[in-house]
């Protein structure tokens, strides 16, 4: 990965307050967060669970089969 | 002289500052409520009536249900990254398109946003001049030529201003909109089935099936294709809206589940509502229904209530659509103020305000479901199979250095952007509502494109991309020497 010197932040148009800012929160979220987040990790906020997508998958999957059925009848 | 602090808060909202954890103000709930209000509008009522003029109500509603809920089920991935990291959506895609490759999409995500607002502005004009024509108002208010018009580009204003707010007074606003939708929803089809009576709904035939002299089945297959295809469409076209509200999330599950159940199956309420409305008395326009049944039973009460959902549903409609679009053009031209960026995200609209549009439904989400279409394959891609949401927030922000691959371009996404098109266009043209394969109506173009889209992707970002670049925390983990 390129050093930080070779990544400055180059958004054409931030006022010098808003560039201050960003880099300050890109430092904040490399120190505080990008360690876990480059595993896979958790982010600012807490991280989605497999029962999230299970709780979608059967909702859609009952929502399937009701298509499927009707259209079959 | 305002706190440069305050003053930076404020920014957050309205910018492309990554929203730290306490600045958070969106839960669950908020964003169900946003997306229902973002949901139930022009396309909904639209859609669903489509759906209920070539089906009967036993198939229109498994079609809206499944049309709706799959694809947003399949692309609900794309919020998440934005949870994660606090930025918008568009920068994320920067990390998969490249830096150059993410101003692409921004111009996809625009061009599918103004036939979105044409016609859920145009929607508030038809039932604005109906409404005036029911107290016998002036003409020029009235017709569909003038009328719809002129309450089109008010229906815009109102909703930019709303979208110029922000995102707190959207959320209250959204919040008490979406209950009283949802009740008035809820209400209405109530009414439609003690009026009718269930079983006539529940029997009734669609009035404008596809028909086939001496061939019904293919008349059957082009009606079932085509719902499932306008429904495909505005399910898909979601794509581009996730990242700006995840942004705001307290977790990355309450984006995950507020976007897709506002978006999905409660939303699509107003869907099921149209189909009874077009089976009923078998017209496309649902506020023609409720005109028609407020001087049948010689009482305007239902039409003033009426007139008023299909008012606040496109108002706040327009508010949640433009409101995250500016973000995303301000997000990667930080240059362009608030003000400007709104414009930018809704003036264009004008050149579509023909009453024409609002009867051009199918086309209109077909060619949003393609372009919203193909941007989610390949994030969605990427999400499960290439990056798995990993990503350096730097990169994002270094135009120049960051996320170069080939000059700025990511070659596999290119070139999945085109087979989509041609995958797309093989099966169905939007314009024609042609097949040129013969394909449609035996299989969808939606979900087909989608799924091809993502394979290419995915085999040659893995076969090619990911063995010719180095991609941060993908096959990259080292920081080079200064």
């Amino acid at each position: 990965m390129l050093p930080v010197s070779q990544l400055p932040v180059d958004i054409k148009g931030l006022t010098p307050e808003m560039k201050t800012e960003l880099e300050e929160r890109i430092l904040e979220f490399e120190k505080d967060y990008e360690p876990v987040t480059s595993k896979g990790g958790e982010g600012y906020v807490p991280k989605i669970q497999k029962s999230d997508y299970w709780i979608a998958g059967i909702i859609n999957g009952i929502i399937t089969i009701y298509f499927i059925i009707a259209m079959a009848l | 002289m305002a706190n440069p602090n305050a003053q930076i808060q404020k920014e957050v909202y309205f910018s492309l500052l990554p929203v730290k954890k306490g600045e958070r103000t969106y839960g669950m709930w908020d964003l169900m409520a946003v997306q229902i209000c973002f949901g139930i509008a022009a396309w909904f009522f639209l859609t669903g009536a489509q759906t209920g003029m070539l089906l009967p109500a036993r198939e229109a509603i498994p079609t809206i249900l499944f049309g709706n809920c799959i694809p947003i089920c399949l692309i609900a991935f794309i919020g998440i990254a934005s949870s994660r990291y606090g930025v918008e959506q568009l920068t994320v895609s920067s990390g998969i398109f490249g830096q150059k490759g993410s101003v692409l999409m921004l111009i996809f995500y625009m061009v599918a946003c103004y036939p979105a607002l044409a016609v859920a502005t145009l929607m508030f004009g038809q039932s604005a001049t109906k409404f005036i024509a029911q107290l016998n108002g002036p003409e020029v208010l009235s017709s569909e030529s003038s009328g719809v018009v002129i309450f089109a580009v008010a229906a815009l204003i109102i909703g930019v201003y709303i979208a110029f707010l922000g995102p707190n007074a959207l959320r209250w606003f959204t919040r008490l909109s979406a209950i009283f939708m949802m009740l008035i929803i809820a209400a209405l089809i109530i009414y439609i089935f003690k009026y009718y009576g269930f079983s006539n709904i529940w029997n009734a035939e669609p009035a404008e099936p596809y028909v086939f002299e001496g061939n019904p089945e293919l008349g059957v297959a082009w009606s079932r294709a085509t719902a499932l295809e306008v429904n495909v469409g505005l399910g898909l076209s979601w794509g581009f809206f996730f990242g700006q509200w995840t942004r705001l999330a307290r977790t990355e599950g309450n984006g995950y589940h507020g976007c897709m159940w506002g978006w999905g199956v409660l939303a699509a309420v107003a869907g099921v509502f149209a189909a009874f409305t077009a089976l009923a008395i078998g017209v496309y326009d649902p506020t023609l229904w409720i005109v028609q049944v407020s001087n049948e039973i010689g009482n305007n009460v239902l039409s003033v209530i009426g007139l008023l959902l299909m008012a606040v549903a496109n108002v706040t409609s327009v508010a949640t659509l433009v409101y995250p679009e500016a973000i995303s053009i301000r997000a990667r031209f930080p240059k362009i103020g608030w003000i400007a960026a709104l414009a930018l995200g809704s003036v264009p609209t004008l050149l579509l305000l023909f009453p024409s549009v609002y009867y051009m439904i199918s086309k209109v989400y077909a060619i949003i479901g393609l372009l919203t279409g193909i941007y989610s394959a390949i994030v969605v891609s990427d999400y499960l199979f290439v990056s798995k949401g990993k990503f350096r927030i730097r990169e994002f922000f270094s135009t120049k250095n960051g996320y170069q691959y080939a000059n700025g371009w990511n070659p596999a996404a290119l070139i999945a952007v085109a087979v989509g098109f041609i995958t797309y266009l093989s099966i169905l043209n939007p314009l024609t509502w042609t097949s040129a394969t013969g394909l449609f109506p035996y299989i969808s173009a939606g979900l087909p494109t989608f799924f091809m889209t993502g394979i290419v992707y995915t085999i040659l970002m893995k076969a090619w991309i990911v063995k010719k670049y180095k991609i941060p925390f993908v096959n990259d983990t080292e920081i080079e020497k200064e």
